[in-house]
């Protein structure tokens, strides 16, 4: 390949994938959605016009309200505020999302890496067992072991992160492996650099915007898991608002009383639609080779 | 009548983020039919651009054509409509495109995109196929004309994937391809560059006797002097959007009178230039966001010399003494064993191994033996997939071979523990072919040239401060300022980065550096520039070089001695004139064949370009 | 090709017995209670022990496990605590209805995403294209339980123009069971009445689990397009005076589907792994309903079962990704 063909090394453009990043406006949408969605999560419970309702406070007088000036999204069939449980519901699908992201990446990074930079039997190994992960199916695995070990925010947490893993360890060993044929690389080895050196100068700093981009993209995800996984009842514990569950407590008086699934409804969407905008701005920011 | 091909004052604009870059700039030229015109110029010159306007496959937006006509018999193609332009296309103007490798669509057979072509053409002329099913014909002209471009058993190869074909040979299918439609005019672009130099003239060759026989009107577009030498009766040269010069070729090569179609063929190293005696062009190419007013405001003018006087010559300053590679801690070196010594070296790829497949091992070197002294250089010659590259990951024991020894004073690489490894590797460095690639994008120039230094810091033995002063003593003597330094590797152009790369070789202060094609990726002039410093490196320092290409001549011009690989065997060894003048084998004397040769035409008058 | 597919075929054993093993260790080392919930809170002691005696519960896990391998070489998927019923039978029961959901789906989703992904690459950074990544972002976003029960309330409830669920009316007869799938056999029993109730039911659950892979093959579609027009060939066949349309789909369009493939292949595995939300909104009788009460009662044999089949269809999805990629791309090698 000659110069002029190949495509720029990602940290040859830092700057300009800032640049590149501002000018995208569904990228800049997401980053303010995210930023929303994390304000709620860190506020939320601040912002609920009826904090007893988020406190687990009932008000079985105003059982099942339309939506109206005083509850925007209804009330549901404890007389409870839709809009306040919704805004107090972020704090455990974003903590959720980003755990499960973030001890799942984690795993992921260290078995990739070590596969692809040791090679060898250990790498067939860890990659086997990478593939066999891969092919469980995940929602399967996730409801299994919540179920067996019981509602709750860390079981749930645990489940889901189980089975994160094995995508990050394919990317980061896929990383690593084209890293270590790319000549920067070959030529810190040609002049001797000892082992560590090259990992850590030459290496790693290659895998990060491929992780990075993944992780955003996963959090929208690990937040549709968990709502998914509360929604068939296997979550967090009740008293807590969470969105899933609150759609599948409002199912049950779906047809007649449909606003209370709206709020919680729209509240995942708008947070997984946030960090899929966001992921995919970084995407074609920081990594041209996927995306576009 | 008409020219075949007029092209007036064409000016091109491309809109990018940083504004409208001037890309054409008032191009100007007349083609005759039974012309083959050579258009040359350096990357970025717009020759590419100037053949895909004629054609007008410039996607417009971001393009846009202020002013110019592209006349075709008299007919302003700019003023076309789109579908009428595709009817000329394939059908009067034929096309073929830089890289054979990737210009054929590899889901399709071949004998399917041929007809595909000629069924295209037959639309807007349905003489070319004759009466009878429209396919079946098609399919018959495409076999004949894979025969014509020397494909043999035609009829069979139609039914071939392109995956199937050399790289020679799928360029045969796109000439067959670009002149099935029966057109008048054919643009070729870079058609050799992707070619091993006997393919080359092989297909030079072939492009000169269709012209020829069909009595075409051709542009071929090249950054090479030494093809428009070979194949071409009049040559453009381009240099920032504009064409500086234009001739027959026996005349502009032998009188060129722009200085900077001098200047570029003075750049180029022919078969007997001697040592040192490349001139490099001044500076860069230069910035199309703004084109020096003094060449971009001038018109082509044919047969005229330019007024403005030549900029001349710049010549890289060169450091001040550097301070003598510091000495091996092994000890005085033996009575004279060669510095490096390769017995018997064999490498196999073997494809990955399972137990129910099995694929044949690739020889990518086999046996070879080989010697370098101290302060020699020597050239590793040969096609590519010979083994060149093999060779230095082999010596540097970035691989093991699979037989024979690589003695490096004597002692046995693959012995060395790994202290000594460390140390034979800050005395044997590396300097790669894309030197892009080889820089590491998130370390600054300082930070490059400084590794070395801090990975042998032991052996170098410098502070902080030491290092410094030391860096600074490298980039001044590979040619560049202090305030390169800071940059990061694509904020510096390809001869540059090349420039950093040798700084980063040097930094440990090695014995021997292995080039492997240091310049295949640079423009002439930027060759000229490094091959000049790698001389006046040599001359200073005494550093031995092991100098791989695939460039004959650039391997004449730098080496002492030079060594033909072919197929991971050593052919033919022996002092660079020697294999020049007196080739002992086949293969040696192909190579030399397939050399193109200027010369040094403005010292060596009474020769007649255009014939070899 | 015959000795690729015998390689991969061969692969299938080790494959299953690591499933198992994998999901073994997750269902039995993990602290739970599964015989007392399959006895019933009033079961005496004896009763209890008398049940894991009877599934062999009793005995220690690796025991369990090499009794499960061994029967699983006969097709013996062990038996359900729930159902007390061999738990092959049950999924060979329930896996039809999933299998018509997940091919529906992807029917839907292929036959829409490639074409679309075509043209807004024609359209690139056109409005129409810019319009058309957003909703395919939106939908990859959108909860598909959530997606389910809106598309229930506006097309079940308020315009009723489709069921609410189910895969079948009551008062309808399946049709005769041929293949499992509900459309299949009625079309083949020539009941035409009974395909188009089983179509109108089949409609909305398959449109929300379509939208997403709908999105996601547009989108690769889209870029490996992209990709392709930018390739040297598609310029050469436009320099060459090829017509539009051939240019369109011969070149751009067959170089462009055989990266978007693999997209295919991945999701159609992981649809069949994630039906649970939309049959549980749907109540549509599938392997993710059976597998979801299996899990609840903490009744491994099923969930193991499901987890097999599903990881083994996976496999098998994949291996014929891999042929179809072979027959558009010939440099595709079988070694």
């Amino acid at each position: 390949m000659t110069a002029g063909t190949r495509p720029p090394r990602p940290a040859a453009r830092r700057p300009r994938a800032l640049r590149r990043f501002g000018r995208n406006r569904l990228s800049l949408l997401g980053a303010g959605l995210v930023a929303l969605v994390l304000a709620l999560a860190l506020f939320g419970p601040l912002l609920a016009p009826y904090p007893a309702h988020v406190a687990g406070g009932i008000d079985t007088a105003a059982r099942f309200q339309p939506p109206s000036a005083a509850h925007p999204f209804g009330t549901n069939e404890l007389g409870q505020d839709v809009l306040s449980l919704t805004l107090a519901g972020a704090r455990a699908s974003v903590l959720a999302g980003f755990s499960v992201v973030l001890i799942g990446g984690t795993t992921g990074i260290l078995i990739g890496g070590i596969a692809g930079f040791l090679g060898g039997w250990i790498d067939e190994i860890l990659m086997r067992l990478t593939d066999l992960m891969l092919i469980v199916p995940n929602l399967i695995l996730a409801m299994t072991v919540a179920a067996v070990l019981g509602p709750g925010f860390q079981n749930m947490v645990l489940a889901l992160a189980l089975g994160w893993w094995p995508g990050y360890a394919r990317l980061l060993r896929g990383e690593v492996l084209a890293a270590r044929e790319r000549p920067h690389v070959t030529a810190a080895r040609a002049m001797g650099a000892s082992q560590a050196r090259v990992l850590v100068r030459h290496i790693l700093p290659d895998c990060v915007s491929p992780v990075i981009v993944k992780m955003s993209l996963d959090m929208g995800f690990a937040i549709l898991m968990v709502a998914g996984l509360g929604f068939i009842g296997i979550g967090v514990r009740p008293p807590v608002p969470e969105w899933g569950t609150m759609l599948a407590t409002a199912r049950a008086y779906m047809p007649d009383m449909w606003w209370v699934a709206m709020a919680p409804g729209l509240a995942i969407f708008v947070a997984v639609f946030g960090f899929n905008l966001l992921g995919d701005g970084l995407r074609d920011s920081l990594d041209p080779r996927g995306g576009r | 009548m008409p020219p075949l091909l007029e092209i007036r004052d064409l000016h091109l604009t491309m809109a990018t983020r940083d504004g409208p870059v001037q890309v054409l700039n008032g191009v100007a030229l007349r083609i005759a039919r039974g012309e083959i015109w050579g258009l040359v110029g350096e990357s970025g010159c717009g020759k590419t651009l100037t053949g895909l306007s004629v054609a007008r496959l410039v996607p417009c937006p971001p393009a846009q054509y202020p002013a110019g006509e592209v006349r075709l018999d008299g007919e302003d193609l700019m003023a076309l409509s789109e579908p009428r332009m595709r009817a000329l296309r394939g059908r009067r103007i034929g096309m073929i495109l830089q890289d054979p490798a990737t210009s054929l669509n590899p889901t399709m057979r071949i004998g399917d995109q041929l007809a595909d072509v000629a069924l295209a053409a037959a639309r807007h002329d349905p003489a070319l196929l004759g009466p009878g099913p429209a396919r079946t014909a098609a399919r018959a002209l495409a076999a004949t004309m894979l025969d014509r471009v020397g494909i043999a058993s035609a009829r069979q190869r139609l039914s071939a994937w392109p995956h199937e074909f050399s790289g020679g040979m799928r360029q045969r299918v796109l000439i067959a391809m670009a002149l099935i439609g029966a057109p008048d005019l054919l643009i070729a672009d870079e058609p050799t560059s992707a070619l091993d130099l006997p393919v080359q003239a092989q297909i030079l060759a072939l492009m000169q006797g269709m012209a020829a026989d069909r009595g075409l009107g051709m542009i071929l577009i090249t950054h090479s002097m030494g093809v428009v030498a070979r194949a071409c009766s009049h040559v453009a040269v381009m240099y920032a959007g504009s064409i500086v010069e234009t001739g027959p070729v026996v005349e502009v090569l032998d009188r060129p009178a722009h200085p900077y179609t001098r200047a570029l063929m003075a750049a180029v190293p022919g078969r007997h230039t001697p040592r040192g005696t490349l001139s490099a062009l001044p500076g860069t190419v230069p910035d199309l966001l703004a084109p020096p007013p003094a060449v971009a405001s001038r018109p082509a003018a044919p047969g005229r010399p330019p007024p403005a006087a030549p900029p001349g010559p710049r010549c890289a300053p060169l450091a001040r003494a550097m301070p003598s590679p510091a000495p091996m801690r092994t000890g005085p070196p033996m009575a004279d064993p060669p510095l490096l010594e390769l017995r018997g070296v064999s490498r196999l790829y073997r494809p990955r191994r399972s137990l129910l497949a099995r694929s044949p091992e690739v020889v990518a070197l086999d046996g070879v033996n080989l010697r370098i002294a101290r302060g020699e250089s020597l050239g590793i010659v040969g096609e590519s997939g010979a083994g060149k590259s093999t060779l230095t990951r082999v010596i540097l024991r970035l691989e093991r071979p699979d037989a024979g020894q690589i003695l490096y004073r004597g002692a046995d690489v693959a012995r060395f523990g790994p202290g000594a490894l460390r140390a034979f590797r800050a005395r044997v460095q590396i300097v790669f072919q894309d030197p892009q690639a080889a820089l590491n994008p998130r370390m600054t120039a300082e930070e490059i040239v400084t590794e070395p230094m801090l990975v042998h810091r032991d052996t170098v033995g410098l502070d902080r401060r030491g290092r410094r002063a030391r860096v600074a003593e490298l980039i001044e003597t590979v040619g560049l300022r202090p305030d390169h330094l800071r940059r990061f590797p694509h904020e510096l152009s390809g001869g540059q980065r090349q420039r950093i790369g040798i700084a980063r070789a040097l930094a440990a202060g090695p014995e021997l550096l292995l080039l492997d094609e240091p310049t295949s990726a640079l423009d002439v002039s930027a060759q000229a520039q490094v091959l000049n410093l790698l001389i006046e490196l040599q001359d200073r320092l005494g550093v031995g070089y092991l100098f791989i290409s695939h460039d004959l001549a650039v391997v004449r011009y730098l080496c002492d001695r030079i060594a033909l690989i072919r197929q991971g065997r050593l052919v033919e060894e022996g002092p660079a004139a020697q294999i020049f003048d007196a080739p002992r084998t086949a293969f040696a004397r192909r190579l030399i064949d397939a050399t193109p040769d200027l010369g040094v035409p403005l010292r060596s008058a009474g020769r007649t370009a255009g014939t070899d | 090709m015959l000795r690729f597919l015998f390689r991969r075929l061969l692969m299938l054993g080790p494959v299953l017995v690591g499933l198992t093993a994998i999901m073994f260790v997750i269902a039995r080392l993990l602290p739970g209670d599964p015989v007392g919930l399959a006895a019933g809170p009033n079961a005496t002691l004896a009763e209890r022990a008398a049940l894991a005696q009877e599934f062999g519960l009793d005995r220690p896990v690796w025991d369990q496990y090499l009794s499960y391998v061994a029967g699983l070489a006969r097709g013996d998927l062990g038996r359900s605590l729930m159902t007390r019923r061999p738990v092959a039978e049950d999924i060979a029961i329930y896996l039809p209805a999933t299998l018509e959901l997940v091919l529906a789906a992807m029917a839907l989703a292929i036959a829409l995403g490639l074409p679309l992904g075509l043209l807004t690459a024609l359209w690139q950074n056109r409005w129409p294209d810019r319009l058309g990544q957003v909703l395919a972002i939106g939908a990859i976003s959108m909860p598909r339980f959530f997606l389910g029960l809106l598309l229930q309330l506006v097309f079940a409830i308020w315009l009723m123009w489709l069921p609410l669920g189910g895969q079948l009316p009551v008062v309808t007869l399946p049709p005769p069971r041929v293949t499992g799938l509900v459309t299949l056999d009625a079309a083949l029993a020539g009941d035409w009445a009974t395909l188009g109730a089983a179509c109108r039911h089949l409609a909305l659950p398959a449109l929300a689990l379509s939208l997403s892979p709908l999105a996601a093959i547009l989108r690769m579609m889209r870029a490996s397009a992209i990709e392709v027009m930018a390739q040297d060939y598609v310029t050469a066949a436009r320099a060459l005076g090829l017509p539009r349309r051939k240019i369109l789909i011969k070149t751009i369009g067959r170089n462009a589907v055989s990266a978007t493939l693999t997209v295919i292949g991945l999701y159609f595995g992981w649809l069949l792994g994630g039906t649970v939300l939309v049959e549980t909104v749907f109540d549509w009788p599938g392997l993710g309903l059976y597998a979801t009460r299996a899990i609840l009662s903490q009744d491994m044999m099923p969930v193991i079962g499901v987890a097999l089949v599903t990881g083994l269809i996976f496999v098998a999805v994949n291996l014929a990704v891999d042929l179809a990629y072979g027959l558009i791309d010939p440099r595709v090698r079988y070694e």
